[in-house]
C-alpha cells in the first residue's frame, strides 16, 4: 500500500486490484465517466462563449457552427452598455454588503448568546431558530411579501437586507464555531471589566474570521443567484440587481429582448464575478458545502 | 461573576415584586439583549409569515383593504380550478424525474471521480463549474442550448443520428427539459457532498473486506453504499422538498407552457398572488402544499428510521 500516493490513502479499488484485467476496465470506465462529465459541463459553456462572439445573423445559421467566423469581441462591450452592467453590478454589491452587515450584526450576537451567555430555555430557543432550516423560502413567499408590503418596504433594499438576518444555516455554522472557542479566552477579559459587546467584537469575531469568510461567500453567491424574490421586491429599473436586469432584457416575454448574441455576452459577464469569487475561495466554499450539506 | 452581578440588587427586600424580575434580568438580561435582534428578525420575516399563511387561506384579502373571513371558500375555489390536477401531476412528474436523474448522477459521479488517481481536483472543479453560474445566466444559456434550430442539444442528437426534438416548445418534452437543465446545474454540489462522505470511509473497511476476498462489486454493495446511505437519505429529503416547490425554472423558461405542460403547484400560488392579486386563494393553495410537504417529511422520517434500524 505504500505506493498509494493519493491523498487520504486507498479507496474502493486497491493497488493490488488494479493489476487485474477486469478491474483495469472498471478503472478506465471511471475515467470515461469523469471525462464525459467534464465534457458535458465545459462543452456547453464553450458553445455559449463562441455563440456570444458571433454576429447576429451567424448565430441563426442552420446548421450552426461551433467557431464563429469573426470573433466579435465588441458584443461584450454592447452587452455591457445595453444591460447597464456597471449600475446593476453596483446595485448587487450594495445588496450584498447590506445583507452581510445584517447577518453579522444579528446572527453573530445571537450565536454568541446561545453559545456563551445565559439565556432562559436556551435549547428550546435554539431549536425554534433551527426549526425552519429545511423549510424552503418558497413555502412562505406570499405572506412574506405581504409583510414587506405592509411595512412599506417594496422597492427598497431593506426588503432584501432585513430578511437575510433570518438565516438558520449561518446561525448553525456560527454557533458551531463559537462553541469551540475556549471559555477562558474571554473569561479574562470579562474579569477586566470588558462588556459582552466588547468581548464579542474584539475577541470572538477576530478569531472567527474563517467562518465569517464562509458565510460571506455563501451570502455573495446567494445574492448573485437569487431571482424570484428580487424580481418581486424590486420593480423599478433603477434598483435592479444583475439577476433582475438579465431577466428583463433577455427572458421577459412581454418586453423587447436583446439579440441572442448580446444576451449570451451579458449572461457571461454576469457569471464572471461569482466565478472569480469561487476560484479564489474554492477551499472555503467546498469546505463549507461539505460541512453543512447542500444549499439551494 | 454571579455574585458581582447580584450585588446592586441585594438591598431590595426579598419580597418586593420586582425582585424576581430584577434577578431574572440580572442573570439573563445580557443574553436576552444579544438574542433580541435575531428574535425580531425571525419573528417578523419568518415565523409570522409562516403562521400568517394559515390565516390568509381563510380570508379574502387584497392589500390595502380590510380582510374578511370567508371560511373554506378559497379552498373550494382552488380545488375546482381546472389547472390544479395538471399542476399537481406536473409537480409530481418533475419531482420524480429530478430524483431519478438528479439522485443517481451525483452518486455515480462521486464514486467514479474518487477512484481516480490523477486529475481528481480538475474533475471536481469541472463538475462544480455549472453550480457557480447564477440562475438567470443559466436560463439564458439553456434557452440557447434548447433552441430546436440552432441549439447544441439537437446538434448532439443529430450527431448520433437521432431525430431532433422540440425541447421546451413541445408539451411532451418541456418538463423533462427543465429537469435536464437543473440536473446539469446542480449535480456538482451534491456530488461534492458524496465525495466528502466517501473520503470519510475508513480505509480499514476496504482492506479487511479485500483480505476476506470481497470483489469490487461486493465492496460497493456492502461498504460504499451503506456508508453513503445517511447522506443519500438526507439529500433525498432536501431534494424532494426543493423540487416539490419548483417555480423559478418554469416561470422564466416556459411561463408554465406550452399549454400548461410545465405549470406547477408553486407556480399556481405565484399566479394567484401576483397575477390575479387573489392572496386568499394563494394562501389556501400554500397551506395545502405546506401540509403535503409536511406529510412527506413525516413519512420520510418514519422510513428513514426503519431503514437505519435494519442497517444496524
Amino acid at each position: 500500500m505504500a505506493t498509494n500516493d493519493i491523498k487520504g490513502g486507498r479507496t474502493l479499488i486497491s493497488v493490488f486490484d488494479r493489476k487485474r484485467f477486469s478491474v483495469k476496465i472498471g478503472y478506465i470506465v471511471c475515467y470515461l465517466i469523469a471525462i464525459g462529465l467534464a465534457v458535458s459541463t465545459f462543452y456547453p459553456l464553450l458553445w455559449v462563449f463562441f455563440g456570444a462572439l458571433k454576429n447576429a445573423s451567424e448565430i441563426f445559421v442552420v446548421p450552426p457552427t461551433f467557431l464563429p467566423k469573426t470573433f466579435l469581441w465588441e458584443n461584450f462591450a454592447k452587452a455591457w452598455a445595453l444591460y447597464e452592467i456597471p449600475k446593476v453590478v453596483l446595485n448587487t454589491f450594495y445588496v450584498f454588503f447590506g445583507v452581510i452587515a445584517v447577518k453579522l450584526l444579528v446572527l453573530s450576537s445571537a450565536a454568541y448568546a446561545i453559545s456563551h451567555l445565559k439565556v432562559p430555555f436556551k435549547k428550546t430557543l435554539y431549536l425554534i431558530f433551527l426549526a425552519t432550516l429545511i423549510l424552503p423560502f418558497f413555502a412562505y413567499i406570499i405572506p412574506a411579501y405581504l409583510v414587506i408590503h405592509n411595512l412599506r418596504l417594496i422597492d427598497t433594499y431593506w426588503a432584501l437586507w432585513l430578511p437575510a438576518g433570518a438565516d438558520s444555516f449561518s446561525l448553525l455554522l456560527l454557533k458551531g464555531f463559537f462553541d469551540d472557542i475556549p471559555k477562558d479566552l474571554f473569561e479574562a477579559a470579562r474579569i477586566d471589566g470588558a462588556s459582552e459587546i466588547r468581548v464579542l467584537r474584539s475577541i470572538v469575531l477576530p478569531i472567527s474570521k474563517p467562518i465569517l469568510a464562509v458565510l460571506a461567500i455563501f451570502a455573495f453567491m446567494n445574492v448573485w443567484r437569487d431571482f424570484i424574490w428580487q424580481q418581486i421586491i424590486l420593480p423599478s429599473a433603477s434598483n435592479w440587481t444583475i439577476s433582475v436586469a438579465l431577466y428583463w432584457h433577455s427572458l421577459n416575454q412581454q418586453g423587447a429582448t436583446k439579440p441572442y448574441n448580446i444576451q449570451l455576452a451579458a449572461m457571461l459577464l454576469g457569471t464572471i464575478p461569482p466565478m472569480i469569487v469561487f476560484l479564489f475561495f474554492q477551499k472555503y466554499l467546498i469546505g463549507g458545502i461539505t460541512f453543512s450539506g447542500i444549499k439551494g | 461573576m454571579e455574585n458581582a452581578n447580584l450585588k446592586p440588587i441585594s438591598y431590595i427586600p426579598k419580597k418586593s415584586p420586582f425582585f424576581k424580575t430584577r434577578k431574572f434580568l440580572g442573570t439573563y438580561g445580557i443574553g436576552l439583549a444579544f438574542i433580541l435582534p435575531a428574535f425580531l428578525i425571525y419573528g417578523i420575516f419568518q415565523w409570522y409569515p409562516i403562521l400568517y399563511n394559515f390565516v390568509l387561506g381563510f380570508q379574502n384579502y387584497t392589500p390595502g383593504v380590510p380582510a374578511d373571513w370567508v371560511g373554506l371558500q378559497n379552498f373550494e375555489r382552488v380545488l375546482s380550478d381546472s389547472v390544479l390536477p395538471k399542476a399537481f401531476l406536473n409537480t409530481l412528474a418533475f419531482t420524480g424525474w429530478a430524483l431519478l436523474i438528479g439522485f443517481l448522477v451525483p452518486v455515480i459521479a462521486a464514486i467514479a471521480i474518487t477512484e481516480l488517481r490523477k486529475g481528481r481536483s480538475f474533475f471536481r472543479l469541472s463538475i462544480y463549474m455549472p453550480t457557480i453560474i447564477p440562475a438567470i445566466s443559466l436560463y439564458i444559456m439553456w434557452m440557447f442550448l434548447f433552441n430546436p434550430a440552432v441549439g447544441l442539444l439537437n446538434q448532439i442528437l443529430q450527431f448520433f443520428g437521432l431525430p431532433a426534438l422540440e425541447w421546451l416548445l413541445s408539451q411532451k418534452t418541456a418538463l423533462v427539459s427543465l429537469v435536464i437543465m437543473s440536473t446539469w446545474a446542480n449535480f456538482g454540489s451534491t456530488a461534492l457532498l458524496y465525495m466528502a462522505s466517501l473520503s470519510a470511509i475508513p480505509e480499514e473497511y476496504y482492506e479487511a473486506s479485500e483480505i476476506d476476498g470481497a470483489g469490487i462489486w461486493q465492496r460497493i454493495r456492502y461498504i460504499t453504499i451503506p456508508s453513503l446511505l445517511p447522506t443519500m437519505l438526507l439529500l433525498l429529503l432536501i431534494q424532494l422538498l426543493a423540487t416539490m416547490q419548483v417555480l423559478q425554472e418554469p416561470f422564466v423558461m416556459t411561463s408554465g407552457g406550452p399549454n400548461n405542460a410545465t405549470m406547477t403547484l408553486m407556480y399556481m400560488v405565484y399566479n394567484y398572488a401576483f397575477v390575479y392579486a387573489d392572496f386568499g386563494r394563494a394562501g389556501a393553495l400554500g397551506i395545502m402544499l405546506f401540509l403535503l410537504l409536511l406529510g412527506l417529511s413525516v413519512v420520510y422520517i418514519r422510513v428513514n428510521k426503519i431503514v437505519q434500524d435494519e442497517g444496524r
